[in-house]
């Protein structure tokens, strides 16, 4: 067993059910759902995590909480040895930086009006305050080269990029402070089939490169089969399967899971 | 004027949708670019064609182009004959012919049944005024749209919407006559409670009830064509699965066309009769879906395939590269600067589509074709 980055014991959180005109109509008011309800999970150092589930499962909301992006309502969690719920100011920021997100939307995630260098270099700004424009320029650089745009995508703004060469610019946004765990949020579904494979593929190499401890969040299951060590279903808010990844795919012991899987449309050959 | 009478002679005339050499122009500040660019296609009634391609190969503006639904200043050429009337024999007769088509892999040309007109009149949606689409679109072809929220009216009950639809095309109806019609859509789309339904609004059902919904307004005013444009990309896979299985059910009742857009290779392997494949505006490959689809003769084909994931995990082969913009498009083949198998002469020029080539191994149909110089 990998030594773990990322421990979370018996987290909640729910949110209460709008009461507006525009509400739910078949809801009561001022109900509570439990959008986490009582999830424990260990991700250990190098391996990736995939959280699967269906649209309202809780996944998103789980993946907040564990960067405590939300406050969660009850539980613990430790991240590289240190208890992320009670880090406060500087102590907090440290361990911000050690935990970065992609994006689903390489549309919607990148500020139209910065420069591609400029979004890449951000995270620097506010981590790295000592460093010179000229150092950060350069690790920007260094870093878009790595992901396969050249070192001249950052004069440029991110329309001029296809969906595929923005999802690496977040790419590169993400992992400019070389942190220890990238969150990624369905990272290849607004991607076409033939991007979104070498998206996985980068993603793959990357974690290889720099020791990188993923967690995936997804619905898609073959997606899932690329990347992930270990499998985590969710459904209403809580883990209803928890294995590794070929065990989960392969001999599903959960009805769900296994409805699930039959559900996935199979692409012909191979 | 576009209409005209012809005598059941060729086979093409059994056709429910005949597109010829459609070309369509969008102007932008380099001048005109053809986002779809001489496809040709048929769909026999009752058969499904799932249309393949990725973002800008031009699928989505093929589909709007037969629905007289282009952008103002887009000019097209070409043609695209809708038979009328539809279904000149039973829709079960359909439902049986492409059952025979699914086993045997060949091309469907129904038999003529004695007692039916020999005399079909067909139209070329290409030629049609405003007007005239009017009362094509929804009685004769319909289309369904991926995201079902956005094209629901989400101020006015989901009944009233239906009522709308099928009052557009029948205006003699009484308020009970449209009512009842509208239960009968909703229970055609297998939604449950249905009178409860028909009195929310969009947001109070689920996606999958949302896309069931405009499968029965879609279907209200009995098209023989329909144009599914991603319908259950939005969806969760289990709720997908229903709809497909839904759409797959309605066109074997109904003897419905279907036009399947789609990027996911693994849904049209569960949908299609026949498959093509569009690539910066022009249709690469095209034939049988399971000939295509287990021995795909265009790279790009074979490409897509080799990238996408499957449940077990497999070394994904991504196509290097990106699409390419439409006002940039290579001289010769466009797939030629991302292709593993490119030659000198893939430059040169255009390929056409070609028959390829019968393979002794498997069983083929002769109607596989694809627009690369190695086949």
């Amino acid at each position: 067993m990998a030594e773990p980055l990322l421990t979370a014991r018996n987290l909640k959180k729910s949110y209460r059910q709008s009461s507006s005109v525009f509400g739910g109509g078949e809801t009561q008011h001022g109900r509570r759902i439990a959008a986490v309800d009582d999830v424990s999970l260990t991700v250990g150092v190098g391996q990736t995590l995939a959280i699967v589930g269906e649209s309202g499962s809780g996944k998103t909301t789980l993946a907040r909480v564990l960067l405590r992006l939300v406050e969660p309502d009850e539980g613990e969690i430790v991240f590289a040895g240190r208890d992320l719920i009670a880090a406060r100011g500087a102590g907090l920021r440290a361990l911000r930086r050690e935990m970065q997100m992609v994006f689903q939307d390489p549309y919607a995630s990148l500020d139209p009006r910065m420069r591609v260098g400029e979004i890449v270099a951000e995270p620097l700004e506010i981590h790295e305050t000592h460093l010179a424009r000229a150092e950060k320029r350069q690790l920007a650089a260094t870093m878009l080269e790595r992901i396969g745009l050249g070192a001249d995508a950052q004069e440029r703004y991110p329309h001029e990029f296809s969906g595929g060469q923005r999802q690496r610019i977040g790419i590169a946004r993400a992992l400019i402070l070389r942190p220890k765990l990238v969150v990624a949020d369905e990272p290849i579904s607004a991607l076409d089939v033939s991007v979104g494979a070498q998206i996985l593929e980068l993603l793959a190499e990357l974690q290889r490169e720099f020791a990188l401890t993923y967690l995936l969040i997804s619905h898609s299951l073959p997606v899932v089969a690329q990347l992930a060590t270990h499998v985590a279903v969710m459904r209403g808010g809580k883990f209803i399967e928890t294995g590794p990844a070929e065990q989960v795919l392969e001999h599903p012991a959960h009805p769900y899971t296994q409805a699930l899987l039959a559900a996935v449309p199979q692409v012909p050959g191979n | 004027m576009s209409t005209c009478l012809l005598r059941v002679y060729d086979t093409s005339v059994t056709a429910l949708l005949d597109v010829r050499g459609l070309t369509v122009e969008v102007p932008t500040t380099q001048g005109w670019v053809r986002p779809v660019n001489e496809v040709s296609l048929e769909i026999a009634p009752g058969e499904t064609l799932g249309l393949v391609g990725e973002s800008g190969s031009g699928k989505t503006m093929l589909s709007l182009a037969l629905m007289g639904l282009l952008p103002a200043g887009t000019r097209t050429s070409g043609e695209a004959w809708l038979m009328r009337g539809g279904v000149p024999f039973g829709a079960d007769r359909v439902a049986q012919n492409t059952k025979q088509f699914n086993v045997t892999g060949q091309a469907l040309v129904p038999p003529q049944s004695p007692g039916v007109s020999s005399e079909v009149s067909r139209k070329n949606l290409l030629a049609l005024t405003e007007r005239q689409m009017q009362s094509v679109r929804g009685r004769e072809i319909a289309m369904v749209f991926q995201e079902p929220m956005t094209s629901l009216n989400p101020v006015m009950r989901v009944g009233a919407q239906i009522a709308e639809a099928i009052r557009a095309h029948d205006r003699q109806l009484t308020r009970a006559e449209s009512a009842a019609r509208v239960l009968t859509a909703l229970e055609r789309a297998a939604v449950p409670n249905p009178k409860v339904r028909a009195r929310q609004y969009p947001h109070q059902l689920s996606g999958g009830l949302r896309q069931r919904v405009m499968i029965a307004m879609s279907l209200a005013a009995s098209p023989h064509l329909l144009i599914a444009d991603e319908p259950t990309t939005a969806l969760d896979v289990t709720v997908q699965k229903q709809i497909l299985e839904l759409l797959g059910r309605l066109r074997h009742e109904l003897g419905l066309g279907m036009l399947f857009i789609t990027h996911d290779l693994g849904v049209v392997a569960q949908v299609a009769d026949q498959l093509a494949v569009m690539y910066a505006g022009r249709i690469v490959e095209h034939g049988p879906a399971r000939e295509v689809l287990a021995q795909p003769r265009h790279p790009y084909t074979q490409g897509l395939l080799s990238a996408s994931p499957r449940l077990k995990r497999s070394r994904l082969k991504p196509i290097v590269g990106n699409v390419p913009r439409l006002d940039a498009l290579p001289p010769g083949c466009a797939f030629e600067p991302r292709c593993p198998l490119r030659l000198p002469e893939c430059v040169a020029a255009v390929p056409e589509l070609r028959a390829a080539a019968l393979d002794a191994q498997h069983e083929t149909s002769g109607a596989h074709r694809a627009r690369c110089v190695l086949v």
